[in-house]
């Protein structure tokens, strides 16, 4: 059987059939249906089920306030959890009832989001008449403001919509929407609901896209001022039993009527606290309904609505209530008697309305109090956030105003403050459906002692499921306060908090998500190297090893590292170090600079000359370290590790500007600007002498630590001889955009000596043999450069410099401080594994708390002798060199021999080659 | 010299990014002079070749010129500047940002998926620095509907496919 009419309905178009699947079944809708709608429409009341109860529940609401009707979306890309009441039907469109809870479609997400930031000097919430004066009124006195209108239905008008053309508030629809379409400057967003308001005139909206390429869009609002005219929800009335399909809100039932020409009943009891009602009773009366009863628990009432009632043969009961319903025995569970004060009816819709509650929750977000008003029967803004204030107003019905619809103040009947009946099985009477919280669940709160609403909404879950309350939250708070016999307005309502409708994390991504999710950083010689396993450094992705093929395979990462260390220790290879930070620093004053940021002296620095420097925070712990090249008298070039360039750059900033601003120095960041390849091992001269054969490489022309501008290959370089290997070995440094040529270059010049691509990894086992620390793994924040054995890097003649009052310190100079020490297994083949604890040999590990002595910083399994070390911190280790102890991982000890840190060359007889 | 400029290659260079659609058009433009100079009054720079001069701070400029016609360590831009400005710092930094070109009237539309400043109050010579899309980019606007996006190569590539995937509807 249909219920839908043969006439009318504002947002649907028959010319549009559609075709939706519920659980499976097809059902008949039109284009403009709401899910809702398309079931009332067909019949099927029962939506959804009770999440503990197994209750059958139908459509209670016509949007937002309901408080049950969430279906999952199967269709697309799946959806948990939309709001019956809400989605738009379209063809194909699938949806399953649930009891209460969603799921999240298994598989990906392939459903495209979009975020949008957007720009207006006057935001307004709500395009209803209230909304739309606003909006015409800024937009015509403000020349060039832009002006946005929000609105989460599919068209502007709000509840004047819904009435006549030809009444007072549909000619002034009308007048509104024509003087908006001239003018300039304003925005409509339909569709689209506020979800947050942040303060300071920041909202953030969900916009439903249906025929968009993104179905949905995240806005962020920026807005001057702030317009709210979100309106009202329709408050219920409870009662035994008050959760059945074919219980609605009366003004609910009444717009399924005039939006979807759908009729809800055929039978209806309407019971009201307020005059809406009665008008619903009416609409419904005369779009078909037999009304057989209406009851309004206020005990006068005189007027045009009784008038209206009485001529339409409807006996009107006031001071009455309604006590309990009974259902149909089958699975639909649906209402088919109303028992009442005055007696009980057969019937099929039972319509109620227990007020309009003002949608303060926009209000509310960003702090705005609210207090009740017996006039309005509802909580009203009171005091706005204070980050609003000036920039915020509550308009139209939201703020209370009962007179946005023209002629209804004038005949207008106070409401009346009723929230229940008093009869009734109290664990029948529902105080939120979407939780299945109870009348009796509530006095079980206020036996146990809670009193507070904010307590009592923790203790029952009233106001907790995805409809945030919107429903049923403040005639909970009502209910309470009978219970606990205090005024309402005591009570308070609970805090309402962003989002206002449920938004999914997909959407708040936005399309920041897979490849998207977070910058990746690529060198510009990335295409060279791509074929590589790829290392995390930063955002960076750098080449971890560089795999060959062999007859068994390709290599693991510990052959290829095995072979790469190899090939620089006896021959030559070559890595990408792009990615190195790098700073130039400008001025007359860098040397001044350089002295105060670096521990060492860098002042006395000739062009030409690179020099190696350690950087302490003021507490004189290692942030950092690296080499600076004097380029000129007046510039310099610094190097940072990979992953410090900004914070090294922004500490520097921060010197200049707060405490040394008088510097003549200007730092600017040049790490993207310059490529870098490294050519290191004892024939990396051959490699660098073949790419410049123009100069003399030779250890006397061109010696350790100097630098100087040399063509490679033909292509503009600096050419600096720094090594991080121990081996002889060149850094080449040309503008970005050459470093494919340059790595190409540098294969071909390599080729006849084997050269070998090489990675972190084997940079790392390198740089570990001579006992080169890497600031933030080697160190954590509470190693000295003492600590490191670098007191050689630690100037005794300067009278300053940043760290130096803290190393002064007695603490940073006890012989007992945690300090860099080289490991070996005893066995001499056992791997050391990073982060091992450092115990005393033979320590019993099951005797609680166990002395730790230190922990292993980096570990490999095999140097150039192709035996397992590691890099450790040791309590006083520099003094317990020869010492055993036990590096425990996972509670395994492994027996190790403490070593000094460097383990490869300690002479340093190799740099020259 | 000619064939080592050949050698060069833009951060952008073969990954297919480009849209040139009746509402948008999406380009990178490699390879310009680009110049960050620190002083305190706008750097003299128009009478040098140099097209654009944003103001990035309050004493933080970057200026934009004509590609350098010949191999060189230091675009000769950046000396031009710098002599130019007696007492100003001036870094070469041509190859420290790439620039990407968005004109057309959905130009200021595709950066507002990402940008959460007010392009339209940026005038036309006005110049905003920020993240966008966790990319440090300054953008500055050279007409009613363009805009010159200059973004570190290494994050080149992840801001051209994000302008890709957002300018879908935009185009």
């Amino acid at each position: 059987m249909s219920r839908r009419l043969p006439t009318g309905g504002s947002r649907i178009d028959r010319s549009r059939p559609v075709t939706i699947t519920v659980d499976g079944v097809e059902v008949a809708a039109y284009h403009g249906d709401t899910v809702a709608s398309a079931l009332l429409a067909a019949d099927r009341p029962l939506l959804s089920r009770g999440i503990y109860s197994g209750r059958p529940r139908g459509v209670m609401g016509v949007g937002v306030e309901d408080a049950c009707a969430y279906v999952q979306v199967l269709s697309g890309g799946g959806e948990p959890m939309v709001a019956a009441t809400t989605l738009e039907v379209h063809d194909g469109l699938a949806v399953e009832r649930i009891a209460g809870r969603g799921r999240l479609p298994a598989g990906d997400d392939t459903t495209r989001y979009d975020t949008l930031y957007g720009h207006a000097e006057i935001a307004v919430v709500g395009g209803g008449l209230a909304g739309l004066r606003a909006a015409v009124a800024a937009a015509e006195d403000a020349d060039g403001a832009r002006v946005l209108i929000l609105d989460d239905g599919p068209a502007l008008g709000g509840a004047a919509a819904d009435l006549p053309a030809d009444s007072a508030a549909g000619r002034e629809l009308r007048d509104l929407l024509t003087r908006l379409d001239g003018l300039e400057g304003v925005t409509v967003l339909t569709r689209t609901t506020v979800t947050g308001s942040h303060g300071h005139g920041r909202l953030v909206a969900l916009e439903q896209r249906p025929h968009g390429v993104a179905k949905r869009r995240l806005h962020h609002v920026q807005a001057v001022g702030v317009v709210l005219a979100t309106g009202s929800h329709e408050r219920p009335l409870v009662f035994a039993d008050n959760d059945r399909p074919g219980v609605m809100l009366a003004c609910a039932a009444a717009d399924y009527v005039t939006r979807y020409a759908v009729l809800p009943g055929e039978r209806a009891v309407v019971w009201t606290a307020h005059d809406a009602g009665l008008h619903a009773a009416v609409e419904l009366a005369d779009a078909g309904t037999e009304i057989v009863a209406v009851l309004d628990v206020r005990e006068t009432m005189a007027g045009p609505l009784a008038a209206a009632l009485a001529g339409r043969g409807i006996a009107l009961h006031l001071g009455a209530e309604v006590t309990g319903t009974d259902g149909s025995d089958d699975e639909s569970g649906r209402l088919i008697r109303v028992h009442t004060t005055v007696g009980s009816f057969d019937v099929d819709l039972l319509a109620i309305s227990g007020g309009a509650n003002p949608a303060v929750e926009l209000f509310s977000h960003p702090g705005g109090r609210t207090r009740w008003s017996d006039e309005v029967a509802g909580f009203v803004p009171d005091v706005p956030a204070p980050g609003q204030v000036g920039r915020e107003v509550v308009v139209g019905a939201a703020a209370g105003d009962q007179d946005v619809v023209p002629g209804w103040r004038e005949t207008l009947q106070p409401p009346a403050t009723v929230f229940r009946a008093d009869a009734g099985d109290p664990e029948l009477v529902f105080l939120d459906p979407h939780r299945d919280a109870t009348l009796a669940d509530l006095r079980r709160a206020h036996a146990a002692g809670l009193s507070s609403v904010e307590h009592v909404k923790r203790f029952t879950t009233i106001g907790t499921g995805a409809d945030q309350g919107r429903g049923f939250g403040v005639l909970a708070v009502g209910v309470l306060a009978q219970e606990l016999g205090r005024p309402i307005e005591e009570v308070g309502t609970t805090t309402y908090r962003p989002p206002y409708v449920p938004l999914s994390f997909a959407l708040l991504a936005g399309r920041n998500r897979g490849e998207l999710s977070d910058p990746v950083r690529v060198s510009q010689a990335h295409d060279r190297v791509a074929h590589a396993p790829m290392e995390d450094v930063g955002q960076w992705k750098r080449p971890w090893y560089f795999p060959r093929s062999t007859a068994d395979g390709l290599e693991d990462l510990d052959a290829s590292v095995a072979r790469e260390v190899r090939a620089v220790r006896t021959g030559v290879g070559m890595m990408d170090a792009s990615t190195l930070g790098k700073i130039l620093l400008q001025g007359a004053d860098v040397g001044v600079l350089l002295d105060r940021v670096y521990t060492n002296l860098f002042s006395t620095l000739k062009v030409g000359k690179v020099r190696y420097g350690v950087m302490c925070g003021p507490d004189g712990m290692v942030v950092d370290d690296g080499t600076t090249a004097r380029l000129s008298g007046t510039d310099w070039l610094m190097t940072t590790t990979t992953g410090n360039a900004a914070a090294v750059l922004d500490t520097l900033e921060e010197w200049h500007q707060t405490e040394w601003p008088g510097l003549d120095i200007a730092l600017t960041s040049v790490t993207d600007q310059w490529a870098v390849v490294a050519v290191a091992g004892p024939r990396s001269r051959d490699v660098v002498a073949t790419l410049a054969p123009q100069h003399d490489w030779s250890a006397e022309a061109f010696g350790f630590m100097d630098w100087r501008e040399a063509p490679v290959a033909g292509i503009p370089a600096r050419v600096l001889r720094i090594s991080f290997s121990g081996e002889l070995a060149f850094e080449l440094h040309v503008p970005s955009w050459y470093a494919a040529a340059l790595w190409d270059a540098v294969e071909e010049a390599g080729a006849p000596h084997g050269i070998t691509p090489y990675g972190t990894e084997t940079m790392h086992v390198l740089r570990a043999e001579k006992g080169f620390p890497i600031v933030g793994q080697d160190t954590d924040g509470t190693v000295t450069p003492h600590d490191l054995g670098m007191s050689w890097a630690v100037s005794r003649k300067k009278t300053d410099f940043i760290g130096m009052r803290s190393l002064a310190r007695a603490d940073a100079r006890r012989p007992d401080r945690r300090q860099l020490v080289g490991l070996v297994p005893l066995d001499g083949s056992s791997r050391i594994v990073e982060g091992a604890q450092l115990v005393a040999h033979g320590a019993d590990l099951t005797a609680f708390p166990v002395a730790m002595a230190g922990h292993v910083t980096s570990a490999y399994p095999s140097g150039h002798d192709g035996r397992p070390f590691a890099l450790a911190l040791l309590d006083g280790g520099r003094d317990r060199v020869g010492e055993v102890l036990d590096a425990v991982d996972d509670l395994v000890p492994l027996a190790v021999r403490v070593t000094g840190p460097v383990s490869y060359d300690e002479q340093g007889a190799r740099r020259d080659g | 010299m000619g064939d080592v400029l050949d050698l060069r290659r833009s951060p952008l260079a073969g990954r297919g990014f480009g849209v040139d659609s009746p509402r948008l058009r999406m380009a990178e433009e490699p390879f310009r002079s680009l110049v960050e100079v620190r002083s305190q009054a706008r750097p003299e720079a128009a009478g040098v070749g140099a097209t654009w001069c944003w103001q990035l701070g309050p004493t933080w400029w970057l200026v934009d010129g004509a590609p350098a016609t010949e191999p060189c360590l230091e675009v000769p831009l950046a000396g031009v500047v710098r002599s130019g400005n007696e007492g100003a710092s001036a870094v070469d930094v041509s190859a420290q940002r790439t620039t990407v070109v968005l004109a057309g009237e959905n130009a200021e539309r595709v950066l507002a998926h990402g940008c959460p400043i007010d392009l339209s109050r940026v005038p036309v010579g006005g110049c905003v620095q920020g993240l966008l899309v966790g990319a440090q980019v300054a953008i500055g606007r050279t007409g009613d509907d363009a805009f010159r996006v200059y973004v570190r190569p290494a994050f080149a590539r992840h801001l051209a496919a994000w302008l890709t995937d957002a300018a879908v509807e935009d185009l």
